[in-house]
């Protein structure tokens, strides 16, 4: 029943925050129109990362307490995360390319994203490539670990050579009117709700994989 | 200290097979030479730092993988477990012997890319710090990775899965400062960025490693 | 393409996704009962 709550909040929040920023909201002044799809562009990426760092916390939990419930958490989380990460960096890309020209940039932010995807892809393929449910749990709870902290370190590298390497000259400056914050966190919040339900959704379908009652097959 | 023992152990086998070093040797060897065989001496230069980063790494991790998985395969590594020491002593151990492993491939291929690239380094102890901190970032990764490796399927091709990811932002500004160094620039800032790297690395390393090794 | 129709898809897609995690959701349950 909760979670038909959390499904149904998600539902309403993100068409509500579609609807004002597609819809409601005037043409920015710089930008235009496509600025736009930064309402979906960036909810995305802030829960992308949020996904990412309760990761974090559920891997050290798994690690201290060996309950595979932490691993369930934690696997789903950094599915979803990679998933919003994705979706991120191809908005991301879109907006790039109408606002300023270019689909990639190199810069810092852009970079940092696809580099997070790759990190947590290579935990995937890690989950992957090993059988045992104990050992995979073990292992990938501290890769999780190595592989969060690689982020802000992806972030300052990614930083470190955009300074000397300035592709383009842009101006970042898109200003958010008061209605257009409204929007704004009105979509962050749906994603978050989202992020929610897709996470208790996809730890309950792991669960019943590990007691046996396998979810997929037509039985 | 027992790190340095098994750090000793590791070499003594090496030296006596030399099966590990010849093959990451003659692998760079042959990089080096393809490279400047099919490239300009113009783009040889401008590419040299990354290039060398590059064969350093990628004998890296073919080597660096080579250590944990004889160690599986000849059964010695539960042997290690249950020996008097504590579990960060054999990953401490693992990463001296990896260090000089990369160290002499380095000191062969780095002054012969010298010659082949025809690259001037103006600064070269700030090219050698580079080239140590950078191993020392690379090496702690790959010997902490190894431990997964073993454990999975289709070893070798998870190495570089695994590995280039994370490594990647320490990638990135080794093959700058590297660069800087050669054209004898300031690199204070690589410098605290790569430091940062290898100590936080080092230390998510040093605090899982037991939980690693269990079994 | 006029935000309109794009306002459209967004909902349809939007619509489909939450139509399907809810019937995931209830195949989990009457899993999950299936003690």
């Amino acid at each position: 029943m909760r979670n038909r709550i959390i499904y149904a909040l998600s539902y309403i929040f993100l068409l509500t925050g579609s609807y004002l920023s597609l819809l409601v909201l005037k043409p920015e002044k710089t930008l235009g129109e496509v600025y736009r799809i930064f309402f979906f562009h960036f909810p995305l990426a802030i829960v992308s990362y949020l996904a990412f760092a309760v990761s974090l916390v559920l891997s050290i939990a798994y690690l201290r307490s060996k309950k595979m419930r932490f691993d369930d958490l934690a696997s789903s989380s950094i599915e979803i995360g990679l998933l919003f990460c994705v979706l991120a960096t191809i908005t991301g890309a879109i907006f790039s390319k109408q606002a300023w020209g270019a689909y990639w940039s190199w810069d810092p932010r852009q970079t940092t994203t696809l580099i997070v995807c790759f990190i947590y892809a290579s935990y995937l393929a890690l989950r992957s490539a090993i059988e045992d449910r104990e050992t995979k749990a073990r292992l990938s709870a501290i890769f999780g670990i190595f592989a969060f902290f690689s982020v802000p370190l992806s972030y300052l590298s990614t930083r470190l050579w955009f300074s000397l390497h300035p592709t383009m000259i842009t101006s970042k400056g898109m200003k958010l009117e008061k209605d257009m914050q409204i929007a704004l966190l009105v979509m962050v919040i749906g994603m978050l709700f989202l992020y929610v339900g897709l996470l208790s959704l996809s730890s309950r379908i792991k669960k019943l994989e590990r007691e046996g009652k396998t979810f997929y097959t037509k039985s | 200290m027992k790190c340095l023992a098994i750090a000793k152990k590791d070499l003594l086998l090496e030296l006596r097979s030399k099966n590990m070093i010849n093959f990451m040797i003659l692998f760079s060897l042959v990089t080096l030479v393809l490279f400047s065989y099919t490239m300009s001496f113009a783009d040889l230069q401008s590419i040299a730092p990354s290039l060398l980063w590059f064969i350093f790494i990628f004998v890296g991790m073919l080597g660096l993988s080579r250590a944990f998985i004889r160690e599986k395969e000849l059964g010695t590594l539960d042997g290690l477990k249950i020996a008097p020491i504590q579990a960060n002593s054999i990953l401490i151990g693992k990463i001296i012997f990896n260090l000089i492993l990369i160290y002499a491939i380095q000191i062969i291929i780095f002054p012969l890319s010298i010659i082949f690239f025809d690259i001037s380094v103006k600064n070269p102890f700030i090219a050698f710090l580079v080239l140590t901190l950078g191993n020392f970032g690379f090496v702690v990764i790959g010997s902490m990775f190894s431990i997964f490796i073993i454990n999975a399927k289709v070893k070798e091709l998870l190495i570089p899965v695994l590995f280039l990811p994370i490594a990647t932002p320490l990638l990135i500004v080794s093959t700058i400062a590297l660069k800087k160094s050669f054209e004898g620039l300031v690199i204070s800032n690589e410098i605290i960025l790569i430091a940062t790297y290898i100590i936080i690395m080092s230390t998510i390393a040093m605090l899982t490693f037991d939980y690693a090794l269990e079994e | 393409m006029n935000l309109q129709s794009i306002f459209i898809a967004v909902m349809l897609a939007l619509t489909g996704i939450f139509a399907y995690l809810i019937y995931l959701d209830a195949k989990v349950r009457s899993l999950e009962k299936n003690e």
